[in-house]
Order: structure tokens, then sequence, then C-alpha cells
């Protein structure tokens, strides 16, 4: 089992990230993977992402080797980027390979529910009217809950 | 006892600052937040229940016991992915 965590600022691509999980592991039946991007709207121009370095990858790490514990997973892959980025710009790659389809899915979902409220990353929008930290929502804490409160918690 | 103070994201911006050492008769992350409001007032956004304090790289309570030479980071709630 491997697990591969960045923070970077470069671009990225999905779909590169994706073929890598793809074809690795002769006892996988699955491969699922989520990619997040900047959605435009309400006059939104820019995204800009802050992150705490080096408490973030030991998050994303963290985050990434429980779900291969919990979902006998033989691959996690967490990417995520900061910095300045456009709409339509990546910014999250979740990836995870295991022999069953909802091994992979659900610790995909698990992997992206969890990072939004353990990783420590702020966005700031920027549209016509100047600048704005975005707020944490209510619905990412109940995302989050919703696996930490089944069968085992994170280790903190 | 002397404590590297960390400041993040909205709070960076309210503080005026990013980083900063200092000596405060502080036993938890609560009676830092405390000391720091008696300095400058400016420093009661701290003490919103919302804000998380990370101390090393641990996300802990409030009532986590400080020791000398730690990092005490102030996080206003995550917002990635």
């Amino acid at each position: 089992m491997s697990v591969t965590v960045r923070v970077q600022t470069a671009r990225f691509d999905a779909g590169a990230l994706l073929n890598a999980l793809s074809g690795r592991d002769s006892d996988c039946g699955a491969v699922a993977s989520f990619s997040g991007q900047v959605r435009g709207g309400h006059g939104l121009l820019a995204l800009e992402l802050e992150h705490y370095p080096g408490v973030t990858e030991t998050a994303l790490e963290r985050i990434a080797r429980h779900a291969v514990g919990r979902w006998d997973l033989r691959q996690a892959t967490i990417i995520h980027r900061t910095g300045r980025m456009e709409i339509g710009e990546e910014i999250v790659f979740v990836g995870a390979t295991a022999p069953h389809r909802r091994a992979a899915l659900d610790a995909v979902s698990f992997m992206i529910d969890v990072l939004k409220t353990q990783a420590p990353f702020w966005k700031k929008e920027y549209d016509e009217q100047g600048e704005r930290w975005v707020e944490a929502r209510a619905s990412d804490d109940e995302a989050a809950a919703r696996w930490l409160t089944q069968t085992e918690d994170m280790p903190a | 006892m002397s404590l590297t103070v960390r400041y993040f994201a909205a709070l960076r911006e309210r503080m005026g600052m990013a980083e900063e050492t200092v000596t405060a008769p502080a036993a938890t992350g609560e009676q830092l937040i405390d000391w720091l409001i008696e300095r400058d007032a400016l420093a009661e956004i701290l003490a919103h229940p919302s804000t998380r304090i990370i101390v090393n790289d641990e996300i802990v309570p409030r009532v986590h016991a400080l020791k000398a030479g730690d990092t005490v980071a102030f996080c206003p709630p995550f917002s990635g992915g």
C-alpha cells in the first residue's frame, strides 16, 4: 500500500493522477477519485488558498493513512493546491484504489469530507467588490461528522 | 514562558501580523487568549468560539496545557477542498 500527499502551487492534471493509480495493483478492481475545481458565479474572479505549511501535510497524511487502514486500500492520494487560482482551475484531487468499489468510493468520500474540516486551508474569494474569506459551512461539518462518528474516530 | 504565536488567514489580517514571540504566563490556550486580549483588545477576535488552536502540529482544545517553546497557531475555521 502507498500513500501520496502533496501540497503545491503548481497546476496538476487530474487525468494523469487518475491514470497513475490505474492498473498498478493486480488485486484491485476499483479506482475511485474526486477532483475539485474553482466554481464560477456570483461575480467571482479568482480564489486564493492559504495553508499552514508542515501542519497541512501532516494532517493530509494522517487522513490518507487512516483511510488506507479503514478501507484496506492499496493506494491513497491527496493533492491540494494553494495560492491563486482562476475559475475552472483544479484545487484538489483525491484518489483511492481497492479490491472492491464500495471501499474505494467510501474512502474517497471520507478523505474529501474530512479534509475540509481537519486540514488547515483557508480560501479567499476575489470579486468585483473586493475580497473576502470564505466561511466554513455547517454542511461541511456535518459531512465530516458522518464519517467520524461511524465505528471509529480519526486519531487526533 | 516563551511561546511562538502564529495567526492565519482572517486572523492574521485582523491581528496585523503572521507571527510573534511572546513571554506570557499562560498555562493553556485559553489563558493565552486572555493575556493577548489584555495586551490589546484587538485580540478579542481570538476568543470567538469558531477559532481553532493548533499547538505544534495538533489541533487541541482551548484547555490544552502549554509548555515553554510551544508554537500556538490561531486559526479561523478551515475552508479547504
